[in-house]
């Protein structure tokens, strides 16, 4: 069966070879791009992530300061404009929560009781990111974020462009 | 305390003697055991200063947010020796309690790189040289922050009518709640700059005509 696929002449060889070739090329350049484009996705998901809970966090910093649940709610509920973003909290200094946010329509698991460290993480299809508040050098609480993280869906539709 | 509190527990005989002690009378023993007893009693105020140890929330909050203030101002008027690391002075008049709070929470904390130092006032006592002065409900307010006005000095006020009477800051308690009321016409008397962070979580801004 391979013997009937194996070209005969030097020429038939030499367009296998080539054929050979850039189809490797294709599926390395593709594979590279793919991983390159969920590299990028991610480290810009999670930097938009950081920046919207830093806005936050810069904006709620008084209210927090001095005790205004409804002020840092105002501030929280501007989250609506970024339908990703499907739940956030603002944690006092004590660890307790001050005030919180939830897309409307959103299905969203109950918040976590204590805020988490400083940084990020990926649980269940959604990106979570925790900011401190830093007023005056001292820290007075912390923004949580969580966020749809659909890494799969991007590599499907990525995946079918690159089959097309 | 608890070996103290127990000694009375175990009274001496009145006979009990020891050698080369003479023999203790009934009632000098009860004598000694009312001595250990306020002794024991007593114990746990050694060290501590004569004022009530009951905790005052509500002074605990209004000192903690005459601290945060400080971090939201711009003092535009020059002042003598208040050059960057030089004290943040703070004044506290007639309200000595608010005083010790408000020192006892800036130990050691800085406003932009300054430490705080709180000094109580005494009625007619200068503002000069200071950048904060609480007056609370001094029966002479509108004068007293007048000065304060006069010194570059952020003028905070405990009264139904603070900012009425020359203000920059007023507390207020609103639904059970210690909030503040800003004079935007004072700051600006007072050559104070204030930041509009302040101002979006103030209960009430009073603003120029």
């Amino acid at each position: 069966m391979l013997s009937r696929l194996r070209p005969e002449t030097v020429r038939a060889k030499l367009v296998a070879m080539a054929l050979a070739t850039t189809f490797a090329a294709l599926v390395t350049t593709s594979v590279s791009m793919l991983v390159y484009d969920l590299t990028t996705f991610q480290q810009n998901w999670l930097d938009d992530l950081t920046t919207q809970a830093e806005i936050v966090a810069t904006v709620s910093a008084p209210a927090v300061g001095f005790n205004d649940p409804a002020a840092a709610r105002q501030n929280l509920a501007l989250l609506r404009v970024r339908p990703q973003i499907q739940q956030g909290a603002i944690y006092g200094a004590g660890g307790a929560v001050f005030a919180a946010y939830a897309q409307a329509g959103a299905d969203v698991p109950p918040l976590p009781a204590r805020p988490g460290r400083p940084g990020h993480a990926i649980e269940g299809g959604r990106m979570v990111v925790y900011h401190p508040i830093v007023e005056n050098g001292e820290r007075v609480g912390t923004v949580y974020l969580s966020a749809r993280y659909r890494l799969l869906d991007r590599l499907a539709s990525y995946a079918m462009i690159l089959v097309w | 305390m608890t070996s103290l509190a127990l000694a009375p527990s175990r009274p001496i005989p009145a006979s009990t003697s020891w050698p080369g002690w003479p023999a203790w009378p009934g009632w000098c023993s009860a004598l000694l055991a009312l001595a250990l007893l306020c002794v024991a009693l007593n114990c746990p105020a050694v060290g501590q200063p004569a004022a009530p140890a009951v905790p005052n929330l509500e002074r605990s909050v209004k000192a903690a947010y005459l601290f945060k203030f400080l971090g939201y101002v711009e003092f535009l008027a020059p002042k003598e020796g208040a050059e960057g690391g030089s004290p943040l002075a703070v004044g506290v008049l007639g309200a000595d309690d608010v005083a010790a709070e408000l020192a006892r929470i800036t130990a050691g904390r800085t406003v932009n790189g300054r430490p705080i130092a709180v000094r109580s006032l005494r009625e007619g006592e200068p503002l000069a040289g200071l950048q904060m002065v609480f007056a609370g409900t001094a029966d002479d307010l509108p004068k007293v922050l007048r000065s304060a006005a006069q010194n570059g000095a952020l003028g905070v006020a405990d009264d139904e009518n603070g900012l009425q009477h020359g203000a920059v800051i007023n507390f207020r308690i609103v639904e059970e709640r210690v909030r503040f009321e800003v004079s935007l016409p004072a700051a600006e008397r007072s050559s104070l700059k204030l930041s509009s962070r302040l101002l979006s979580v103030a209960w009430h801004v009073q603003k120029g005509n």
